[in-house]
């Protein structure tokens, strides 16, 4: 059993992919719904904000929205300032910048993508 | 007969003696550190020889834990009066090297006496806190000095501002005077605030942290919101200090001090019209108009760090002090969140109170969407820009640059919140939702029977955004007062400013509204 994230058209499927090596293994399950649908907790009070995990040199995006471009590539030396990725979100393109120079590394997102607050969009070494 | 000598030796003696805290040796150890001593920044603060101290003489009275025989001058605190620019202010200032600069009995009853002094002489208070917490010899004494210290703080607020400089630990209750005042300035590096330190969080809850994650200047300007500004050092924070008192009235009963202009200047500057770009979607730099705005482009930004997608901070605009409350739409395309909304409304609220005209630049696209946001607490926090807006009297002009959507463009104070002057440029964009979404309510029907249902979408789209997505629907309702050119923008506001200024609104009277918290 392995988790896998997958992005088609732009909509972002987590999957859980069963070998078919392993007989102990779960059946395929694949959401028919993009990640939008959030359940509530079973608790009455609500559970507190929690910041996504981001790893050191991720750089996250401030908010929920589409990727419009990637403006920079892997390997390429940026200084603080320098455009990375532009998203668009309520009808406003937004700029993510460097803010600290360094190399891009692991680019993980593509154009079109939809992108939640505070997911990882790529790391700078 | 001139004075006895024994007795003007023995002033003399006394006099230095209290002068030099404590002592020389910590004094000179402090400054070797690069950190001012309490004087010192006192001395730095106030034009040269006009500090009238209170209670040099001061000292404390514990008899216990063999306090009785110790001497404490000025209990460890500097209090008084001094100029600043020509205008008194009361200022106290924490001695560290008396005693840790702990609060005892007597150091409270300096500090609340010149609160006194200050309101009824409607002077604004300077308090510098470099404190080690309670002095904890006196005991209960102590705690009650501090609520004595919050009460006056309450008292004050509204009647004088109150400036709060944390230039070395501030920690437990004493990190609550300084939020009650109404600017926070915090020492980088030397200073810290905070209620539990880390210790004492990993002792009740295992949570293990560090004091730069929890009390540190940069955890409080970005993260907490607690404070205004970051400064440098000693010299930078008393430099701020200065530089916002340039625009503060003295109290609440007088005006800031505007420097009006022999003659406005009602010229064009087309400089505001290549400031717009031409695609919608491209986001303005809002500091950029403000530069433009101001004058000599210069701005106090207020929590400059902190919420960074709305902007606020203090200028005038041909000579008249204005408090600015701004859209970034550079970060997170301007959307009022959470803490844009309490980051504004207090600063909304501390303009009102204090005489301030406020000037609104508008390109807002909506409430922040996100479900941390809602159960946050949004609704809430949003009200609090609407309840501010609308209880203020003072002089209100509003520019809607670009986007104005929603209950976000009320909130960013409309003619209906109160707004006594709005202009709109011609890329402004007045709706009470976007065109993509009011189409798919207004034309559900005719979108879904559509041969081409999206292609049918996006032409409605089209035609609600030219009916509306214009400043002329809005002002043919006369809902605003003018459109004009962004290159009109700063003699319009200063016109507009020196036209209100007279502005008398009374209302009925009330202990006070119920602003949302």
């Amino acid at each position: 059993m392995k988790k896998l994230r997958i992005t088609i058209d732009g909509k972002v499927y987590d999957v859980t992919v069963e070998s078919l090596d392993d007989p102990a293994g779960a059946p395929l399950s694949v959401p028919s719904a993009p990640r939008a649908a959030v359940t509530a907790p079973e608790s009455s009070s609500p559970a507190p904000a929690a910041q996504p995990a981001a790893g050191p040199g991720a750089v996250t995006s401030p908010l929920a929205g589409r990727v419009v471009s990637i403006d920079c590539k892997p390997g390429q030396q940026v200084s603080a300032g320098d455009a990375l990725v532009t998203l668009e979100a309520m009808k406003m393109n937004t700029t993510i910048a460097a803010q600290a120079a360094g190399t891009v590394g692991e680019i993980s997102v593509g154009v079109g993508d939809a992108v939640a607050e505070g997911q990882t969009l790529l790391t700078i070494k | 007969m001139p004075i006895s000598k024994d007795l003007l030796a023995n002033y003399r003696k006394r006099h230095a003696a209290a002068l030099l805290g404590g002592g020389e040796a910590k004094l000179a150890a402090r400054r070797k550190k690069g950190v001012m001593t309490a004087r010192d920044r006192l001395e730095n603060l106030f034009q040269p020889g006009t500090f009238m101290e209170f209670g040099l003489h001061a000292q404390h009275t514990c008899t216990q834990f063999g306090m009785a025989a110790k001497s404490m001058p000025g209990d460890g605190v500097i209090t008084g009066v001094g100029y600043v620019d020509g205008r008194p202010i009361a200022a106290y200032s924490q001695d560290f090297t008396v005693g840790g600069g702990a609060l005892g009995r007597i150091h409270a009853r300096k500090i609340c006496d010149l609160m006194e002094y200050a309101m009824q002489a409607g002077m604004p208070v300077l308090g510098i806190n470099d404190s080690g917490g309670a002095r904890i010899q006196e005991g209960e004494d102590s705690l009650s000095g501090y609520g004595q210290v919050f009460f006056h703080n309450v008292q004050a607020s509204g009647l004088v501002p109150q400036i709060s400089i944390i230039a070395g630990p501030c920690a437990g209750g004493a990190a609550y005077s300084p939020a009650l005042t109404d600017f926070l300035i915090m020492v980088k590096d030397t200073a810290n605030m905070f209620i539990c330190g880390p210790d004492v969080i990993q002792a009740a809850t295992g949570q293990k942290c560090t004091m730069a994650e929890v009390g540190s200047a940069a955890a409080h300007a970005t993260i907490s919101g607690n404070i205004h500004f970051v400064a440098e050092n000693d010299a930078d924070a008393l430099g701020i200090a200065k530089k916002l008192l340039s625009f503060l009235p003295s109290n609440n009963i007088t005006d800031p001090p505007h420097h009006f202009a022999d003659k406005l200047d009602l010229g064009p500057n087309p400089a505001f019209n290549d400031l717009v770009p031409e695609d919608p979607k491209s986001p303005l730099d809002v500091l950029k108009v403000i530069a433009l705005l101001a004058d000599d482009a210069d701005f106090l930004e207020v929590q400059a760090d902190f919420a960074k997608n709305i902007v606020v901070g203090f200028c005038r605009i041909q000579g008249i002090v204005a408090g600015i409350i701004a859209n970034q739409p550079m970060v997170k395309a301007g959307t009022l969140d959470i803490d844009a909304s309490d980051k504004a409304a207090r600063f909304i609220r501390f303009c009102n109170v204090f005489n301030i005209p406020i000037v609104n630049l508008v390109d807002v696209p909506g409430f922040l969407p996100g479900l941390a946001q809602e159960r946050g607490g949004i609704i809430r926090h949003g009200a609090k820009m609407l309840f501010a807006y609308a209880a203020a009297t003072v002089p209100k002009i509003t520019v809607i640059m670009r986007k104005a959507y929603g209950g976000a463009y009320l909130a960013m104070c409309s003619k209906d919140l109160g707004a006594d002057l709005v202009f709109a440029w011609p890329t402004a964009e007045i709706a009470v939702m976007g065109a993509e979404g009011a189409v798919k309510i207004l034309y559900k029907k005719e979108i879904a029977e559509a041969p081409d249902p999206a292609a049918r979408a996006a032409e409605l789209a089209a035609e609600y955004r030219e009916r509306f997505a214009s400043p002329y629907a809005a002002a043919s309702k006369a809902m605003i007062t003018d459109v004009i050119e962004p290159a009109q923008t700063r003699s319009a506001v200063a016109l507009a400013l020196r036209n209100t200024l007279s502005k008398r609104e009374t209302r009925p009277p009330k202990k006070h509204g119920n602003i949302p918290l």
